[in-house]
């Protein structure tokens, strides 16, 4: 490790992103997606732009706002989580990414209390194409928070165990690589279902 | 052998400030949305901060700046197609 | 073979290609019928030989998979099958089942065989793939119960590995997603709904799983990579395949009358579900070229090399074709289907299976690696053959399917469906050619096990290391 390490350090370009490089491969198919969800938003707005216009205003762009600042802050965390893990500090990696899933809950209350809101006006998938995309695309943003709660939420409790170090520390980066995404594709959501029109 | 990414293009300074630009892009696009200005070339400039800002998360939160060769260039590739699809259909849309 | 009760296996393996062999020459006998109406009406009907054909596939393949995981399980657990006993009990039960069924569809009309077996009390038979009387569906849950318990007891025992725990996810949904054929609402809609959930999330879910998990296994054994490596790649597939076909179930929903949000939830996922079998694919190379040894049975290897190109094209590519929601409005169950249904079953599930039992037959049968240099070349043989054979299947038949869906339902004034089906008889004909050649390949594959038998081992009974 030492010589590879010492070669890194002046170094600065690698071959392959941080973490393991399996996730790298679930994140393209994942933003892969993702894209032809928001190509198929797009096109359908075509030939419903009145439609999408109209209902896009009965959203609650202060909760988007909320819940971007939400996820950019958690990546914030995650980023700071990182940095302290390769100087060994196990702890401190763990109270950031903690903290980190703790701004994603605050992203699943506020969206809880959107999809509430639609629900109670009686909205569903089949009301017209807006919602339908509006609540799948943002449902289906909702299952990887979560999903990237819980990778996060085991990557704090190793780090609490002590279990990475500054050498070895791939699964926090993994996680932390998963996360940045879940935040990424959000903020096209955001611009693209609550403000474009 | 693992390569462990080193940290000197990501220091806690430049981490704070990509945030912060983060942060002020969403403001904004949330004061334009809000503002209800409604013209093709504002959605356009919208989702080209959001492109700005999903660039930033690739290049300094994901450290791809520090990848060389196709795997640094994943989202830029990423965006690049989305951006086309999505601008097309908004362009064509309103004409 | 490490374990004793591996051995198990081999009389499903033996079922599988006995019931393999039947499937074939019932599909050589539709495929004439394609053109010559009437041939052997009225002793086999074409739906009476459609039906027979499509159940011995099904039948066979879950043979090849309960075999698969009676080899496999032992040796990823490190311990002896909980009970080869059971294990040998169900197999009868479920072989006497099968053929009992087999044969009421074929000297019984399909009508009368519903009154003989009860279908009255709880009517579970007329739908497509889910023929088998109620009392067979009892049996085939028993059985599996039966199965599940003796895999799971024995993973429980012994090592738990990613291997095994995918396998047994992926047997444990199938079982589990079995139940829905006994869901039969008068709802012709919810019918339809819930019918998928058996036929789709079988072959698009879980034997996806199965297939996963099986490929992994023949690759460590004959690569030599690192477990933990090619359990990462599992899991990311299985991920994959789960996202995608799950929710991709929709791209079934598009005209039975569910809601319209379906033809863009199907679509969205469906289109991606070619992800997890070209990672597949991409896995599979990958770890051929970080191989550490070089396994004596090159037949198994091709077989699994094989399945992960094939799986993609046929499964893959060939679901892509038409599964958008606007393509599919017009290519909806014409030949383009079938040519996808073909490709798909054969790459994914029978070349898994067969790359399992290349594996697993020479070892039961007391080799030490692999089976003898000669009978592997009879066997690579019959995988060409089959495999190219399988090819011109698909290519005839999208063929058929692109001409059928232009006349019959794109072209400014569509013709009727039996006129449409003259003019493209000549793919039906050019289909049974290579029909028989794929008979003809599995001839030489049953043939493979009876050459060379007494010829020493190919490697000389040891593996090389690369």
């Amino acid at each position: 490790m030492n010589t590879q390490a010492a070669i890194n350090g002046i170094q600065s370009h690698h071959k392959y992103p941080p973490g393991d490089l399996a996730i790298w491969i679930f994140i393209l198919a994942e933003l892969l997606v993702f894209a032809v969800f928001f190509a198929a938003y797009a096109f359908a707005r075509m030939n419903n732009v009145e439609l999408f216009n109209q209902y896009q205003l009965t959203l609650d762009r202060n909760s988007a706002l909320i819940n971007t600042v939400a996820l950019l802050t958690s990546s914030y965390f995650v980023v700071q989580g990182v940095m302290r893990i390769r100087e060994g500090d196990n702890r401190a990696c763990a109270a950031w990414i903690w903290a980190a899933v703790g701004m994603g809950m605050l992203f699943i209350v506020v969206k809880m209390a959107e999809f509430s809101h639609h629900f109670s006006q009686g909205v569903s998938l089949s009301t017209n194409s807006f919602y339908m995309f509006y609540l799948s695309l943002t449902f289906f943003h909702f299952m990887h928070v979560l999903m990237g709660m819980i990778i996060l939420a085991v990557v704090a409790w190793k780090a609490r165990q002590g279990l990475y170090s500054r050498d070895e520390h791939t699964g926090v980066e993994t996680g932390a690589s998963y996360w940045h995404m879940v935040d990424l594709v959000w903020l096209i959501l955001f611009p693209l279902v609550y403000v474009m029109r | 052998m693992k390569e462990s990414v080193s940290t000197n293009l990501l220091t806690s300074r430049s981490a704070l400030l990509v945030y912060l630009v983060l942060v002020t892009l969403t403001v904004l696009t949330w004061l334009i949305g809000m503002s209800g200005v409604e013209a093709l070339w504002v959605s356009l400039l919208v989702f080209a901060m959001a492109l700005f800002k999903v660039h930033l998360i690739g290049d300094y939160f994901m450290q791809l700046k520090q990848v060389r060769g196709i795997w640094g260039l994943v989202i830029v590739i990423w965006l690049s197609i989305t951006a086309i699809l999505v601008s097309a259909a908004y362009i064509f849309s309103a004409s | 073979m490490n374990y004793q009760s591996q051995s198990v296996a081999k009389l499903y393996f033996i079922a599988a290609i006995g019931l393999f062999v039947g499937q074939i020459l019932f599909g050589v006998i539709l495929g004439l019928q394609y053109v010559i109406g009437d041939f052997l009406f009225p002793e086999i009907p074409f739906n009476v030989a459609r039906m027979v054909h499509t159940n011995l596939l099904i039948v066979w393949l879950l043979f090849g998979f309960m075999g698969a995981a009676y080899f496999l399980v032992p040796e990823e657990a490190e311990r002896e099958l909980h009970s080869p006993l059971l294990a040998k009990v169900m197999f009868w039960i479920f072989l006497v089942a099968g053929a009992l069924t087999i044969l009421g569809y074929l000297l019984v009309p399909y009508a009368g065989l519903a009154q003989m077996t009860g279908n009255d009390l709880l009517p579970t038979m007329g739908r497509e793939f889910l023929e088998q009387p109620t009392i067979t569906k009892i049996g085939i849950v028993i059985v599996a119960l039966a199965f599940l318990y003796n895999i799971g007891m024995t993973i429980l025992k012994g090592r738990k590995t990613a291997i095994s725990l995918v396998l047994l996810i992926g047997l444990l949904g199938l079982a589990l997603l079995f139940l829905f054929a006994f869901y039969n609402p008068d709802n012709l809609v919810k019918d339809k709904f819930y019918w998928w959930w058996v036929v789709h999330l079988w072959v698009e879910g879980v034997w996806e799983l199965i297939l996963g998990s099986i490929l992994a296994f023949v690759l460590i054994k004959t690569t030599g990579v690192d477990r933990e490596v090619i359990e990462k790649w599992l899991y990311v597939i299985i991920a994959m395949t789960l996202i995608t076909g799950i929710i991709g179930t929709g791209h079934h929903y598009y005209w039975i009358g569910t809601p319209e949000y379906w033809q863009w939830w199907g679509s969205i996922f469906s289109a991606m579900e070619p992800i997890p079998f070209f990672m597949m694919t991409v896995f599979a190379f990958n770890m051929v070229n970080r191989r550490r040894r070089n396994h004596p049975n090159k037949a198994a290897l091709l077989w699994a090399l094989g399945t992960a190109v094939m799986a993609f094209l046929g499964a893959g590519v060939w679901g892509f074709l038409h599964t958008l929601a606007p393509v599919n409005y017009y290519t909806h169950g014409s030949q383009i289907t079938a040519a996808h249904g073909h490709m798909a079953f054969y790459g994914a599930y029978v070349m898994i299976v067969l790359a399992m039992i290349s594996y697993a037959m020479p070892l039961m049968r007391g080799r030490k690696v692999a089976g003898s240099n000669r009978s592997q070349t009879v066997e690579m043989w019959s995988f060409w053959l089959m495999t190219v054979s399988m090819v011109f299947i698909t290519l005839f038949l999208t063929a058929a399917g692109v001409l059928q869906t232009y006349l019959q339902r794109y072209s400014d004034e569509p013709l009727p469906f039996m006129v449409v089906q003259d003019k493209i008889e000549i793919f039906y004909w050019l289909r049974e050619v290579a029909g028989v050649v794929f008979l003809i390949g599995l001839i030489l594959y049953v043939i493979s096990f009876f050459v060379g038998n007494s010829d020493p081992e190919a490697g000389g009974g040891v593996e090389e290391s690369a």
